[in-house]
């Protein structure tokens, strides 16, 4: 008999279904998407434009319907906006790997700030979450630095792996930063710096984010958690099977699920738990999806709560070009692509600037183009006759080495509100004739007042270093990579879905792991605040199980 | 693939021969004359062969177009992790 049934395999199922396994349980872990490996991914531009549904499914088969009241036309419309990673291992197994602690102020933005849109507390602390985040760096093989910054929540300890190898470039950018009163720190990033757990140290390769790592340097979840879970002997791991309903018993507790395999046959599962990971846009539209005559409108849904408070990530970025024939700036020409440089001195913002003190993190790093790409954006020649030919390769050939563009990447906070919010849509089904979940999205003024501001700083910084010439790459722009938020989690069941353990109200044996929970989603990517979360969950479930009965 | 034939008309018109066995300069003078049509859909045929191109000697060379990473080395990039790029799937094993 199955103890546990994990929905989802990303960052909120993995680590779940790999301490569950690790304890003794018996776990079923089902994944939507195929099982890749690392001879899957290739360094490749040509497949990722080619098979788009490598990572994401087809708006065709499996689409989400968005309506967008920022845009002139707020009609309904197909879209994969929404969907992250289908596959073992979810977002984790293309992500650009950033993995940041949020700061303690992100847990209590209500208590600190007061109200603005429909922003509330967390459940629970920054020290809670501490020794959880402390685990999740180990487990996945963080690389970074602890610096003691005043801006950086307390560290039990250091990080397991020292900070990747940074361009030479590095030193530039902190000798501006010094003369702004600028604080830099070392991007923490899932990527082994040195030999770590079995798994090679980062090539320093060309691709990164949006690919899949062919050496296993990323420490993505089916690199980590997956794969102790598996070699536990107490984890199944089945891929491409798509979980259609949540099955509740005659007590309303959660007893299974039912699934679809990649033959469309429907297959009925019973276990003593169930939790939920599939996303926050996917996994609360299982919960509405599961309906009994218990649970008229869905598990978890008494009170209307399940795909209110929708989060995505908000983001703004910049660019310096830097002409190393200008003079001699060390670095420039060397090709390590990162500087692994952020800054969280503008993480909360001085007064005047916006309706909302709330700032973000900034990522700096060489841009990465790609050949394909490049030598793209070079032959269209700013709209001037097309380059080909020799004249195509001479201008290439000399690009790589004469001009470098970096980046940063400034991640803000996407503000909770009453108008983003996922329902099921009345029209549209997928492929298997289930609902799709509609999405309606809204943008307070503060994302884009905001980030116009953090661009014009780090602008500032880009030309205090030398740039050539510096302009912007998207101002307060909703990115939607990342979500969060529509089970909120929370004391009072009538405004929050999950209880502070990630349990659904008045469900004591469902549990929803993935961002869902976030009563707000942090100015930093929220990936690493997932996988401790489910750190924290797994805990209090192998615990609660000792004095009861696991399905209590 | 109807441009593609067009190459060959302009080609046997000035040389009588084939696109592909006339000399590089050659080539690149047929080229220059479909890049100077004033016509939408020639323009915009030439506009895909280029893309297209770049998108062969480029990709992966798994995929052929690039054997050995040639096309990489000759425009001058050389990832950290070439040895990486040019791996074959064999070390592919599905747990389920």
């Amino acid at each position: 008999v199955i103890d546990v049934i994990v929905i989802g395999s990303g960052a909120g199922g993995a680590p779940f279904a790999c301490e569950l396994a690790r304890a003794g349980f018996h776990v079923l872990l089902l994944e939507k998407g195929p099982h890749y490996c690392r001879g899957d991914y290739l360094h490749d531009e040509l497949r990722m434009r080619a098979t788009p549904e490598f990572f994401v499914p087809s708006p065709d088969d499996d689409p989400h319907v968005l309506i967008d009241h920022t845009s002139d036309d707020p009609s309904p419309r197909r879209t994969a906006d929404g969907w992250i990673a289908s596959c073992v291992g979810g977002g984790t197994e293309h992500m650009g790997g950033s993995l940041y602690r949020f700061h303690p102020d992100d847990f209590r933005l209500r208590g600190r700030f007061g109200d603005f849109e429909a922003i509330e507390d967390w459940p629970y602390s920054y020290a809670e979450l501490e020794p959880y985040y402390a685990r999740a760096e180990m487990e996945i093989g963080v690389s970074g630095g602890a610096v003691d910054l005043p801006l950086l929540g307390p560290r039990s300890g250091p990080y397991p792996l020292p900070p990747l190898r940074s361009n030479p470039f590095a030193a530039t950018f902190d000798h501006a930063c010094a003369k702004l009163g600028l604080q830099p720190f070392p991007t923490p990033r899932a990527m082994n710096s040195v030999p770590y757990d079995g798994r090679p140290a980062c090539a320093y390769c060309d691709f990164c984010a949006g690919y899949g790592c062919p050496t296993g340097a990323r420490g993505s979840m089916r690199e980590t958690f997956i794969a102790r879970a598996l070699a536990s002997g107490n984890c199944e791991l089945r891929a491409n099977v798509m979980v259609s309903e949540i099955l509740v018993d005659v007590h309303g507790r959660a007893a299974g699920c039912v699934y679809y395999d990649a033959q469309g046959r429907q297959h009925r599962v019973d276990g003593h738990l169930v939790a939920v990971s599939c996303s926050a846009v996917e996994s609360a539209r299982l919960l509405l999806l599961s309906r009994s005559a218990r649970f008229a409108d869905g598990v978890g849904n008494d009170h209307g709560c399940v795909g209110r408070n929708l989060q995505f990530h908000t983001g703004s970025g910049g660019r310096g070009c830097f002409d190393p024939a200008c003079d001699s700036r060390t670095g420039v020409t060397d090709r390590n692509p990162y500087v692994v440089r952020s800054l969280m001195d503008h993480y909360f913002l001085p007064p005047g600037v916006t309706a909302f003190p709330k700032g973000g993190l900034y990522r700096f790093d060489f841009e990465r183009p790609g050949p394909i790409r490049l030598a793209r954006r070079v032959a269209l020649n700013g709209g001037e006759r097309l380059l080909w030919g020799s004249a195509l390769e001479e201008t290439l050939r000399n690009r790589w080495d004469q001009e470098r563009n970096l980046d940063f990447e400034v991640y803000h906070d996407f503000i909770p509100n009453d108008r983003t919010f996922v329902t099921l849509d009345p029209e549209v089904t997928d492929k298997w004739g289930l609902p799709v979940a509609r999405i309606h999205v809204d943008e307070p003024e503060h994302h884009r007042s905001a980030g116009r501001w953090l661009v014009e700083q780090g602008l500032a910084l880009l030309e205090a270093m030398g740039a050539d010439r510096v302009h912007d790459l998207g101002i307060g722009y909703r990115n939607t990579v990342m979500t969060a938020g529509t089970c909120r989690a929370g004391g009072d069941a009538r405004s929050a879905v999950l209880n502070e353990y990630c349990g659904v109200h008045g469900v004591p044996n469902l549990f929803v792991l993935d961002g869902s929970f976030m009563p707000t989603s942090g100015g930093a990517p929220c990936t690493l605040s997932i996988v401790a979360n489910s750190l924290r969950t797994a805990d209090y479930v192998i615990d609660r199980a000792r004095t009861a009965d696991l399905a209590l | 693939v109807a441009g593609l034939r067009l190459l060959d008309t302009l080609a046997h018109a000035s040389w009588q021969r084939p696109f592909a066995h006339l000399q590089p300069s050659q080539q690149d003078h047929v080229l220059m004359m479909v890049q100077d049509t004033p016509h939408v859909t020639v323009q915009r045929a030439f506009g895909d062969l280029v893309e297209l191109t770049l998108e062969v000697c480029l990709s992966a060379p798994v995929h052929g177009g690039n054997p050995s990473a040639l096309g990489w080395r000759h425009i001058g990039f050389t990832p950290h992790a070439l040895s990486v790029s040019c791996a074959p799937p064999a070390l592919c094993r599905h747990v389920s």
